[in-house]
């Protein structure tokens, strides 16, 4: 029965890790798109305070336009982080959002530091969690702090959340089974992971023996039953994330990087010109009849329909 | 027309209750009531509009108008159960294309970011304005066009039977009503991007909203006239979406030699066609015909400054309107390459707009996509090159000339989408003395209400749900700029820099009476320049409303 239980986990876990990279290649692998950029441009030197950009200057084509790299990373930290866009338009959402996704980021923390320390104690490099000396104890402490600060923060954030879409009219409105849903799965996550870790797994130690067993592909029997219920849920909820909107973790890379910041110009023999001929030579498949005139885009918008040509 | 209390007696629907109404509702899904909408300041405190004039009743009987009692689109009913079938077979190929990277290259990875990622957050909402100013009429929320597409999405181009359908909340039939009216919700949204603005996820429902025009014109040939027929296809046609050939053309630059002579005393010879030029000044055909003093006064400073420009009667180089950024990536980019074609034919150094938004971005930045090899050429806003006229000495200017209370608005294409927010700026704090920003402004202002091609749509009731909702956030910003000198014996001057802008301008104010009861009327950038300018010996601006 147990290896039941580990091949789910390594089907969940590589499901999860499969259906992410998908849908990041999916978006980086789109083609070229018109310039759809919205201002303030983070890395736009100086003018990002109001919002300018290289457009103000003169000829801007002469001019050097560098890229502030470090202020773009700021308002990245700040929208992912502090959930800045949220606070300034929407304050009393943020209220409940920041700490749910707070917390969400410091449970994941601890899932990180609960693998590498099983990661390293495998390999004998060092050990980390169980190590018994004073620097293993300030870790362990830390992510014990980590952990249920996420926990405690998460389920506040989430019942508030919830509390929300099921009572103000403007979500009520939109609501679908599926957003309850995801919410009520992270609290419920949330009760399972603090009953592990308050009745049997305060240590993190079977937690860390679960990975190392993982990685070593050792399906040791595990005797505690609440820990095998939550090995299940986390692994539900790994393969179930993908699937839905909560995905947009990663896609908010790509609608700041990719559009909202996307200021780059097209200058003769470049790289964004050779991938600007490629995309018009699309074949073009609208059917409206003053599309029709042609088989690729580019042949479509040179040719014009008889009604649309020159009179002079 | 104000405070016409016997017109509440009209009797409101009672609006959208859930978004399976979206379909199946038989009465119309947006309230419209005076009553809710967005208040105005003093002295328009007591203000109660009348309610938007009914279509009339041959319109109604064969026009689509159930979403609001509106028609931008003219969708005519369909009159058999197979052309009500086909209009919804078609709308499904139209969507799965806006998903082909193939037919959208041009925004298939914007637009399916901001499909797949909404979290339904509503932190877009309270930045719409028309959302606002329609008193919160639910089906002008910025989310709800991209909602219902979701949920159309869910049910008919994935996978997953009615399990799936019952957790997405996709339910509900798609049938020929939901599809015209949410033709017809397309353009309820100026597509000023101010709910993208605020999104923390970075989900654009202008884009959604652009994108839904764009299936129905490219694939079901289904655009307003004044976009499409009036628009676009006239433009190539004839040179101009005003219908003005290039005869025409060069007459009316003639007039307006004569004007500058009569009404400034200013002998300007302008510049069409001259070899050797270095700037092709791009104007929008509209200031030639209903705001020619702004095509006089860019010639003015030119003319002082020594720039060596041309204006150009080839056909299609005098307009610089492209209304395909609005609704059809063709059609945008037929005209764009139009006006690179004619810019390399006078051998130009380069292509400057001027007071235009939507021809700024049309070609600076978005046709930038869409030109290669030799049709890259060099293309600029006019508002850095008037900072340095303004700055650099060359032109005596006297500040006290324009000792008015002056605001900017600020056109969305030009600062929220191209960042150019500062020297506009610089210029009126150098020239007027009683300048004051709306609030809010810059990179965040509200649109003036006629974006997206709403200014120029004059059919039907449009003009009316234009001037009492989509312009209203703008007037209030406008009233509340001026609230310390509202009195109309104290003239004022909406600075704004964008012939689209102006357009709303115009009939917002005409229709809430803003001259007569405060004062106030609206112009260019450039006016204000000429009107500061030391040796102009008579006022260049004209105190009345155009
Ligand atoms: S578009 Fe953005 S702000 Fe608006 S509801 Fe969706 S996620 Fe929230
Ligand atoms: S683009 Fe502007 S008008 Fe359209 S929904 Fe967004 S905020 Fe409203």
């Amino acid at each position: 029965m147990m290896i039941i239980l580990y091949l789910f986990a390594y089907f969940s876990i590589l499901t999860f890790c499969g259906l992410v990279i998908k849908r990041i290649l999916k978006y980086k692998n789109m083609p070229v798109h018109l310039r759809w950029e919205l201002y303030p441009v983070a890395h736009e030197p100086f003018r990002n305070k109001y919002g300018g950009s290289y457009y103000e200057e003169v000829e801007w084509w002469n001019k050097k336009n560098k890229k502030d790299h470090l202020a773009e990373f700021w308002v990245m930290f700040e929208e992912i982080f502090l959930l800045k866009g949220v606070y300034v338009h929407n304050k009393k959402l943020w209220l409940f959002s920041f700490p749910f996704h707070l917390g969400l980021y410091l449970i994941s923390a601890t899932a990180i530091i609960i693998t590498c320390s099983a990661v390293l104690d495998l390999s004998s490099i060092i050990s980390i969690l169980n190590a018994q000396n004073i620097f293993g104890k300030i870790i362990l402490y830390l992510t014990k702090v980590t952990a249920y600060s996420g926990l405690a923060l998460t389920f506040i954030g989430g019942i508030g959340l919830l509390i929300k879409r099921l009572s103000e009219k403007k979500y009520k409105f939109y609501n679908t089974p599926l957003d309850i849903i995801n919410l009520l799965f992270i609290l419920i996550l949330t009760i399972s992971i603090s009953a592990t870790l308050i009745f049997s797994n305060s240590s993190f130690t079977l937690s860390e023996e679960f990975v190392k067993n993982l990685f070593s592909f050792n399906f040791a029997a595990i005797s505690n039953k609440l820990f095998i219920i939550h090995i299940v849920l986390i692994s539900i909820f790994l393969l179930y994330f993908p699937l839905t909107k909560m995905m947009h973790l990663f896609a908010k890379y790509f609608t700041y990087h990719n559009v909202r910041w996307e200021d780059e110009p097209n200058y003769k023999g470049g790289k964004l010109e050779r991938r600007i001929k490629e995309a018009l030579n699309f074949d073009i498949g609208w059917s409206a009849p003053h599309v029709r005139t042609g088989k690729t885009w580019a042949e479509a918008a040179t040719t014009l329909p008889p009604e649309m040509k020159n009179v002079e | 027309m104000s405070n016409n209390k016997n017109m509440r007696e009209t009797r409101y629907s009672p609006g959208i209750n859930s978004i399976k109404e979206f379909a199946e509702a038989d009465e119309r899904l947006a309230a419209l009531d005076p009553e809710k909408y967005l208040k105005l300041p003093y002295p328009y405190d007591d203000w109660v509009d009348p309610p938007i004039k009914e279509l009339t009743d041959e319109q109604k009987n064969r026009l689509e108008h159930s979403l609001d009692g509106l028609s931008a689109v003219s969708i005519p009913k369909p009159e058999t159960s197979k052309d009500k079938e086909e209009l919804v077979a078609k709308f499904l190929a139209g969507l799965k294309k806006l998903f082909s990277k193939e037919n959208n290259w041009t925004f298939v990875q914007p637009f399916t970011l901001s499909m797949e990622n909404c979290m339904k957050c509503q932190t877009c909402s309270d930045e719409c304005p028309i959302y606002i100013s329609s008193g919160k009429e639910e089906i002008y929320r910025p989310m709800f066009r991209g909602e219902i597409l979701r949920r159309i999405i869910d049910k008919y181009l994935k996978p997953g039977g009615k399990f799936f359908q019952k957790l997405t909340g996709s339910e509900f039939e798609l049938n020929w009503e939901t599809v015209a009216r949410l033709a017809e919700l397309s353009y309820r949204c100026t597509l000023c991007r101010r709910c993208a603005q605020a999104c923390p996820i970075g989900i654009d429902n202008a884009l959604i909203t652009r994108e839904i025009r764009v299936l129905f014109s490219e694939e079901l040939g289904i655009a307003p006239a004044e976009l499409h027929s009036a628009g676009t296809v006239k433009q190539l046609k004839t040179g101009s979406s005003t219908g003005t050939n290039p005869t025409a053309m060069r007459d009316i630059v003639e007039f307006i030699e004569e004007d500058l002579k009569d009404l400034y005393d200013v002998d300007i010879k302008l510049p069409v066609d001259k070899e050797g030029a270095e700037i092709l000044l791009l104007h929008n055909f509209g200031e030639y015909l209903s705001w020619p003093e702004n095509i006089m006064a860019f010639a003015i400073i030119f003319e002082k400054a020594g720039i060596n420009w041309t204006l150009s009667s080839e056909m299609g180089a005098y307009d610089s309107v492209n209304y395909g950024l609005f609704y059809d990536d063709v059609q945008f980019a037929r005209v764009a390459l139009d006006h690179v074609a004619k810019a390399k034919k006078l051998g130009v150094k380069k292509l400057v707009v001027s007071e235009c938004g939507h021809a700024h971005k049309s070609l600076i930045p978005i046709a930038d996509r869409i030109l290669v090899d030799d049709n890259i050429i060099f293309r600029e806003s006019v508002f850095p090159l008037l900072e340095e006229i303004v700055f650099n000495g060359k032109i005596k200017f006297n500040p006290k000339k324009n000792d008015f209370p002056v605001t900017l608005h600020d056109p969305c294409n030009i600062v929220r989408a191209m960042g150019i927010v500062e020297p506009q700026r610089r210029i009126l704090r150098k020239l007027c003395p009683q300048f004051i920003e709306m609030e809010p402004h810059g990179v965040n202002n509200y649109c003036c209400g006629g974006g997206s091609g709403f200014a120029i749509f004059q059919g039907k009731n449009f003009p009316e749900w234009r001037n009492k909702i989509s312009f209203r956030m703008k007037f209030k910003q406008t009233l509340e700029a001026f609230k310390d000198n509202i009195d109309p014996s104290i003239k004022k001057y909406v600075c704004a820099p964008c012939s689209n802008c102006k357009g709303a301008f115009r009939d917002g104010l005409t229709y809430y009476n803003a001259f007569e009861k405060c004062g106030i009327i609206y112009g260019g950038l450039v006016e204000l320049i000429v009107n500061a300018m030391e040796d102009m010996e008579k006022p260049f601006i004209q105190w009345e409303l155009k």
